[in-house]
C-alpha cells in the first residue's frame, strides 16, 4: 500500500464542487432568513440569530473551501493493467481495489454543471459494488472508458 | 414443446387462497365499519362481492397464464387487465428449484421457480405455480440441452458470469451416487429450533399484525381494561407476559422443526443440493460454481456447545429471500465437523487455519467502540431514572466487555487463494472468500486509526442482492499491505 494511487482528477472539479457548496449556501441563506423573518415578525427569541448567522458563514467556509480542498487532496486514482485502485475520503480515507476481471461495464456522465467545465464523471460497475470517479477531463474521461473496457475484456484470470 | 401451455388447474385454487391472504384484512375491515353504519345486508354483500370477485380473478388469471418454449427461450404471457409478456432466454436461467407445498402434494403437481441472474432482482424471475412433474422434468431437460449448445460461448465469458449447469433432471442424478454429505436427527434438528432464537420474531410479527388493526380494535378500551388488569397486581401481569413469551417461543420452535425436518445436503455431481422441510418439500440445487463465497456463523448461545452454522453466499436471486446469508448449508454443526462437510462439497476452500488478530493497541478501541453509541443515552435514562436508573450505568462495563469479546476474536487469514475475515459482535461470523470471486476489497482508515497505524479491511463478494461483505476493523497497517499485496494482481510497481 506503499505509494498512493498515482493520478488526480481533474483540478476544474473544486470549481463545480464550489458551485455545488454555493448552491447549498443559498438554500440554507433562503431557510434561515425566512426563520429570521419569523422571529422578528413574531417576537422569537432573539439570540438565534446571530446563532444562524454564525451556522451560516461556518457552512459557507466548510462547504465552499475546506470540504472541496479537502476532497481533492485526498481524490487519487490509477488504472493499471490487471486493476484498478481509487482513494477518497475526507475524514475516513478510504482505498478501493477493483480486479480488472470483475469489471462489468464503465459508464461516463455529464450533468450541465460538469459539462460547463469540460468534465465527465466515471462509473465502474462490478457484479457488486458500483465505484465512482467524480470528475475527470472529458477527453481523459472517454479514455479511460475506453481503455478500462478494454483490458476488462483482456484480462485473463490468474487463479 | 412450443405449444402454449396453461397451468394444472389446482393453481387456480393456489391463486385465490394468495388473493384471499391479501383480502382478508380489507374484508375485516368491512365487517366491522359495516356493523356501525349501514344496514346488515351491506354485512354479507360485500364480503361476498369480494370473495366472488377473488374467485373470478383466480380463474382468470389462470386462463390467461400460458408458458411455452420457443426460440431458446422461456416465454410467458399473464396478466388480467394488462396483458404481459415475459421472455427469459435460456442462457439467463441460472437454474430451477422444484417446491412441493401442500396443495401441490395432494394433487400431485410440483412449484418451479425459475431463477435468473441475480442482478436484476425481480426483473425476470418466473414461477409455474402447478405442473406435473413430468413437465418440470422436460422442462430442465430442455434448457439444459439448449444451454449446452451454447456451452461454448460461455467458455470465454468470466467465470462467474456465465450461466452453466444447474441440477441435472432427476433421472441423471439418480444414475449418479448419490453423496449425502450433511444430515440432521430429529435431536439436532429439536436443537437448531431450541437455540435460534426465533421467538423474537414471532413476538414482533404477532405485533405488526396487531398493528395493522389499529383502526380496528378499541385500543382505548383495552387499554383501560389493561390498566385495571394491572392494577390487580403486578404479579398477573409479569405471569402474563411471560406466557405470552413462552406461547411464542413454542411456536418458533414448531416452525422452525418444520422449516428444517429432513435436512440433508447431497453433492450429486457438480451440485450441492440441499433439501428440507416437513409440509413443504423444498429442494435447492446449487452449482458449486456458484458459491461465492462461505459464512460460519456461531451464535451466542451454540457456541458454548461448540456449534456452529454454515451458510453459502450465492449468486442467485430467488434463493436468497432479501439475506445474502440465507441459504443454510448446516444450521446446527460441531465446529469440528465444519472442515471436513466443507471439504467434501466445496473443495477449493480451506477452513482449518489460524487466525492473526488485530495488535494489542487495538484493544482500547474495541472496548470503547460500543460506547460510542451507548454512553449518551445511557447517562441521560440514567440521570432521568434516579436512583434506580442509575443502574443502567452497569450497561456500560458490559457493552465494553463484549466490545473486548469483538476484539478477541476478530482476525483474518490468508492461505493460498483464499480469504478469511472474522468479526465479532454478539455472534461470530467468518467469512470465506476466494481470490478470484471477490469483487472489490476496501481498505479504510479515519483519523484515530491512523495515528495508531491500525486500518480497516472488507471484501465485496456478488450475491443475489448486490452484494455480500466480510470486513475486520482495526487490523495492523502490514498485515493491511499484507492483504493489499495478496490481492493485487499487477506486481512491481
Amino acid at each position: 500500500m506503499n505509494g498512493e494511487p498515482r493520478k488526480r482528477i481533474s483540478e476544474r472539479a473544486l470549481s463545480v464542487w464550489r458551485i455545488y457548496g454555493m448552491i447549498g449556501l443559498a438554500v440554507s441563506f433562503i431557510v434561515f432568513a425566512a426563520i429570521i423573518i419569523l422571529i422578528i415578525v413574531f417576537d422569537g427569541p432573539k439570540w438565534i440569530i446571530p446563532m444562524l448567522i454564525i451556522v451560516l458563514i461556518g457552512e459557507g467556509y466548510f462547504f465552499i473551501f475546506f470540504i472541496p480542498a479537502l476532497r481533492w487532496r485526498r481524490w487519487r486514482y490509477e488504472v493499471r493493467e490487471q486493476e484498478i485502485e481509487i482513494q477518497k475520503g475526507l475524514f475516513v480515507v478510504k482505498r478501493t481495489l477493483i480486479p480488472m476481471i470483475r469489471v462489468q461495464h464503465v459508464d461516463s456522465s455529464q450533468g450541465p454543471l460538469l459539462k460547463k467545465y469540460r468534465l465527465a464523471s466515471v462509473t465502474i460497475s462490478t457484479a457488486a459494488t458500483v465505484h465512482e470517479i467524480p470528475a475527470l477531463d472529458e477527453e481523459e474521461a472517454e479514455e479511460l472508458r475506453y481503455s478500462i473496457s478494454r483490458l476488462a475484456r483482456v484480462a485473463d484470470e490468474d487463479v | 414443446m412450443s405449444k402454449k401451455k396453461r397451468l394444472h388447474p389446482i393453481s387456480v385454487v393456489a391463486n385465490i387462497v394468495k388473493q384471499l391472504k391479501d383480502a382478508i384484512l380489507p374484508i375485516i375491515l368491512v365487517i366491522i365499519v359495516g356493523n356501525k353504519t349501514i344496514s346488515s345486508m351491506w354485512d354479507i354483500a360485500v364480503p361476498f362481492a369480494i370473495i366472488i370477485y377473488t374467485i373470478v380473478i383466480g380463474i382468470v388469471s389462470w386462463i390467461r397464464f400460458t408458458y411455452r418454449l420457443e426460440e431458446g427461450e422461456l416465454r410467458i404471457e399473464y396478466g388480467v387487465f394488462v396483458r404481459k409478456k415475459r421472455y427469459i432466454p435460456f442462457e439467463r436461467i441460472q437454474g430451477i428449484s422444484i417446491s412441493q407445498g401442500f396443495l401441490q402434494r395432494m394433487f400431485g403437481v410440483v412449484k418451479v421457480n425459475v431463477e435468473t441472474a441475480g442482478n436484476q432482482l425481480g426483473e425476470a424471475e418466473a414461477v409455474l405455480t402447478a405442473v406435473t412433474r413430468e413437465e418440470a422434468k422436460q422442462l430442465q431437460r430442455l434448457i439444459q440441452k439448449s444451454k449446452e449448445k451454447a456451452g461454448a460461448i460461455e467458455n470465454i465469458l468470466p467465470q462467474d458470469e456465465s450461466t452453466t449447469s444447474f441440477a441435472q433432471n432427476d433421472q441423471e442424478l439418480e444414475q449418479e451416487t448419490k453423496n449425502i454429505i450433511f444430515s440432521m436427527s430429529f435431536w439436532e434438528i429439536f436443537q437448531v429450533a431450541v437455540t435460534s432464537g426465533g421467538a423474537f420474531g414471532v413476538i414482533s410479527a404477532i405485533l405488526i399484525f396487531v398493528l395493522q388493526f389499529d383502526d380496528i380494535i378499541p385500543y382505548e378500551k383495552l387499554y383501560k381494561d389493561a390498566q385495571k388488569f394491572i392494577a390487580h397486581g403486578m404479579f398477573y401481569t409479569v405471569v402474563t407476559i411471560i406466557l405470552i413469551f413462552i406461547a411464542a417461543y413454542i411456536i418458533s420452535i414448531i416452525q422452525n422443526m418444520m422449516r428444517y425436518a429432513f435436512f440433508t445436503v447431497e453433492k450429486a455431481g457438480e451440485n450441492i443440493i440441499i433439501s428440507r422441510g416437513l409440509l413443504e418439500r423444498k429442494k435447492i440445487a446449487i452449482p458449486t460454481e456458484r458459491v461465492q463465497g462461505i459464512v460460519v456463523k456461531e451464535n451466542i448461545i451454540r457456541r458454548w456447545f461448540g456449534y456452529a452454522s454454515v451458510y453459502i453466499i450465492h449468486a442467485g436471486g430467488a434463493f436468497n429471500e432479501g439475506d445474502p446469508e440465507s441459504i443454510v448449508l448446516c444450521p446446527l454443526i460441531e465446529k469440528e465437523r465444519i472442515a471436513s462437510v466443507i471439504l467434501s462439497c466445496l473443495p477449493d476452500y480451506s477452513l482449518n487455519h489460524e487466525f492473526i488478530a488485530p495488535p494489542k493497541r487495538a484493544r482500547i478501541r474495541y472496548m470503547i467502540r460500543p460506547l460510542y453509541f451507548l454512553l449518551l443515552p445511557v447517562c441521560i435514562v440514567a440521570y432521568w431514572l434516579r436512583p434506580w436508573g442509575l443502574l443502567l450505568l452497569l450497561l456500560l462495563p458490559m457493552a465494553s466487555y463484549f466490545g473486548y469479546l469483538s476484539y478477541r476474536f476478530a482476525g483474518w487469514s490468508i492461505s493460498n487463494y483464499q480469504l478469511a475475515l472474522r468479526s465479532r459482535f454478539l455472534n461470530v461470523r467468518t467469512v470465506y472468500m476466494l481470490k478470484n470471486r471477490i469483487q472489490s476489497m476496501e481498505f479504510s482508515y479515519n483519523w484515530f486509526q491512523q495515528r495508531k497505524s491500525l486500518g480497516t479491511i472488507s471484501a465485496t463478494v456478488m450475491s443475489g442482492i448486490g452484494g455480500a461483505q466480510g470486513e475486520v476493523i482495526d487490523l495492523d497497517k502490514e498485515d493491511l499491505q499484507t492483504i493489499y499485496m495478496w490481492f493485487k494482481r499487477t506486481k512491481g510497481e
